[in-house]
């Protein structure tokens, strides 16, 4: 598939409202959201704790679907989408970053690496030559074949990062990627997530209320209430 | 990588996955060491059938098996049973063939009368049927040295000797009545006490030359005539040979028609087999279900990861349930090697157990059947598949965002 070309839209989200029953009450996460992703930017989801920012990440991560409202990713109606079809999106044009790193533990880096490329049609000496690449890019070719527990937080995050990549996405997509990892490795991360995106193209959309996390972000749109109230275009 | 993060999840809780691989081993186990045992207690069964009792195949008057009222014993004799041995003698693959006759008469040592069931047998023929290893006491008859000599020995079983009073070298007097009605008594001479593994024969049997039990009856004829074949397996094929060969009025019957004690037992044993395998398929199922619904439980976040990084529910599902194949698998392997190892040490120790009816113990032995290993495996991977699935379904069908929010 050729790659989109720049500035161009990736995800376009129209009038999207979500909601949670929680016991008896009905909870508005959102609440008539707009936004479109560009390609190529680095976008961060602002926004205090509660305010609907990690539920608009799962619904661009298409492991969510909207109440009301549409949602497209890369061409693609996410509301009508079958659960396969929403897996096979995640599967090849999504990368995830996730807060709590979510490798498998039973595995090495880099057999979490090559996890992504399982669903491809590839050859066993492929996938691990592409995870080996992943691997490289984030620094950690040395460490490929510890396992998680055998990591620090950073490399763990290295490690979940090369994964999100491994797969060439178009999105990915990242949910407090900082929030675990003390002040220096997340600033380490953010520097990571930044280069890998200029060095790739990458479109980045991240979700943090960490303001270095938020500095490093090309656009900043801020999230309350379950509504865009700054940045959004 | 699939196999080996299967592999891998499976020995993430080492003593849990033990405890399921013991329990499969065990059930598997217990499905081979019962279907061995009751295997060779058939086995056992069937020797004593074919060798003490029947032979391979019995041939015998219609009127023998299906009487009907207005029968008189003639109806029910072979009138000339030389001459069916010698047709059925050379149809091939054939040990021997020998006639048999039987009648209830009374046996006396003058100081003791009871009754009891003669057969006269051709004891050079059937050399089985009363084996050296049986006579407790004194020895065996005397083998006749023309044809059609009559040889006037008998040998008495060790239960109905208690009741005679009855010692080798005594004179005993067989009372019976003729085909043709009349009473007749003959005087011989008891050659040996025998015991056979089955009581009722010892405590009511007379064995005598077939000679003499003619002489009783005052009849050329025979009851019965009773095949041995060099295999056992050829049964079926020679039954078939000799019923196109039998005159009129005549039956051919195979071991296992005539064996009601086999029938019974085999029954039985397919009974108990089935229930023994429905309870370790339940347990199997039970340990498994919760092991793996724990392992579930415990793996939410990690299943969220999955789903979120692509795989489908189906794919989730998959995993599962070669997770489930291998601890199955793996369980069989070690039991099919617990189940072999159990089978040659009760083999081995010889535990004397005494079956109903029998007049001694007989050593327990468990025979190896490759069908009893093969359903214990399709059994244990089974059931563990099954039960891997049933847990599993839960994971696959979670919702992605839940499942992200736990244990990660």
């Amino acid at each position: 598939m050729a790659s989109p070309i720049a500035g161009l839209p990736i995800a376009v989200v129209t009038a999207v409202t979500k909601e949670y029953r929680l016991g008896q009450q009905l909870v508005s996460a959102l609440r008539g959201v707009d936004l479109t992703v560009y390609q190529g930017e680095f976008l961060a989801l602002a926004g205090s704790s509660g305010s609907g920012k990690t539920t608009l990440l799962n619904l661009l991560g298409c492991l969510d679907t909207p109440t009301s409202g549409t949602i497209e990713v890369l061409g693609v109606k996410t509301m009508g989408a079958s659960d396969t079809e929403a897996a096979h999106l995640r599967a090849n044009k999504l990368g995830f970053v996730f807060q709590n790193f979510n490798l498998i533990p039973v595995l090495s880096a880099v057999e979490n690496v090559e996890y992504p490329l399982l669903k491809r049609h590839m050859t066993a000496r492929d996938r691990r030559e592409r995870a080996m690449q992943a691997l490289a890019r984030v620094g950690l070719a040395e460490r490929m074949m510890h396992r998680p527990d055998e990591l620090s937080g950073g490399q763990r995050q290295r490690v979940a990062i090369a994964r999100a990549i491994v797969h060439d996405p178009a999105l990915v997509i990242a949910d407090e990627p900082t929030a675990a990892l003390d002040k220096k490795t997340a600033l380490e991360i953010l520097d990571l997530l930044a280069e890998l995106r200029s060095q790739m193209g990458l479109t980045v959309v991240m979700a943090s209320h960490d303001p270095l996390a938020l500095s490093k972000a090309s656009r900043v749109v801020e999230v309350s209430d379950g509504m865009l109230v700054k940045g959004q275009s | 990588m699939l196999i080996r993060l299967a592999f891998r999840n499976l020995f993430r809780n080492s003593r849990r996955t033990l405890m399921s691989l013991m329990m499969i081993a065990g059930g598997f186990a217990s499905v081979v060491v019962f279907q061995g045992f009751a295997a060779a207690i058939l086995e056992d069964i069937r020797w004593g059938a074919v060798n003490s009792q029947f032979g391979h195949i019995q041939i015998a008057s219609q009127k023998l098996w299906d009487p009907g009222s207005d029968d008189v014993f003639r109806d029910r004799q072979l009138e000339h049973p030389e001459e069916l041995k010698e047709k059925i003698a050379s149809l091939g693959d054939i040990k021997s063939v020998s006639a048999r006759q039987f009648f209830y008469g009374l046996a006396s040592t003058g100081e003791q009368s009871v009754s009891a069931q003669i057969i006269g047998f051709e004891p050079h023929l059937e050399t089985e049927l009363i084996s050296k290893e049986m006579i407790i006491e004194g020895v065996p008859f005397t083998p006749p040295t023309k044809s059609g000599q009559t040889i006037y020995e008998a040998a008495v079983g060790e239960g109905l000797a208690r009741l005679l009073k009855a010692k080798p070298g005594q004179t005993l007097t067989i009372i019976g009545q003729t085909a043709d009605g009349g009473i007749n008594a003959i005087d011989a001479e008891i050659k040996f006490l025998f015991r056979t593994v089955v009581q009722e024969i010892d405590d009511t049997t007379v064995y005598v030359p077939l000679s003499l039990s003619q002489k009783v009856l005052d009849s050329d004829g025979a009851e019965r005539v009773v095949i041995k074949l060099k295999d056992h397996d050829m049964v079926a094929e020679v039954l078939t040979k000799v019923k196109a060969v039998l005159p009129d009025g005549t039956q051919a019957r195979g071991w296992r028609e005539l064996s009601r004690l086999y029938n019974q037992t085999e029954r039985y044993f397919e009974t108990q087999n089935a229930v023994v395998a429905g309870i370790i398929l339940a347990l199997i199922l039970l340990s498994i279900t919760s092991t793996v619904g724990m392992s579930v439980s415990e793996r939410t976040g990690e299943i969220g990861t999955m789903r979120a990084l692509g795989d489908t529910k189906p794919a989730v599902l998959r995993l599962f349930a070669l997770e489930g194949l291998l601890l199955g698998g793996i369980g069989g392997v070690i039991g099919a090697i617990l189940g072999y190892t159990i089978s040659i040490i009760l083999t081995a120790v010889k535990v004397p157990i005494v079956l109903p009816g029998a007049t001694q113990p007989i050593p327990v032995r468990v025979t190896h059947l490759p069908s009893a290993y093969v359903l214990a495996f399709l059994l244990t991977v089974f059931a563990a598949f099954l039960a891997t699935m049933i847990a599993a379904r839960r994971a696959s069908q979670m919702n992605i965002v839940d499942a992200l929010k736990k244990n990660v």
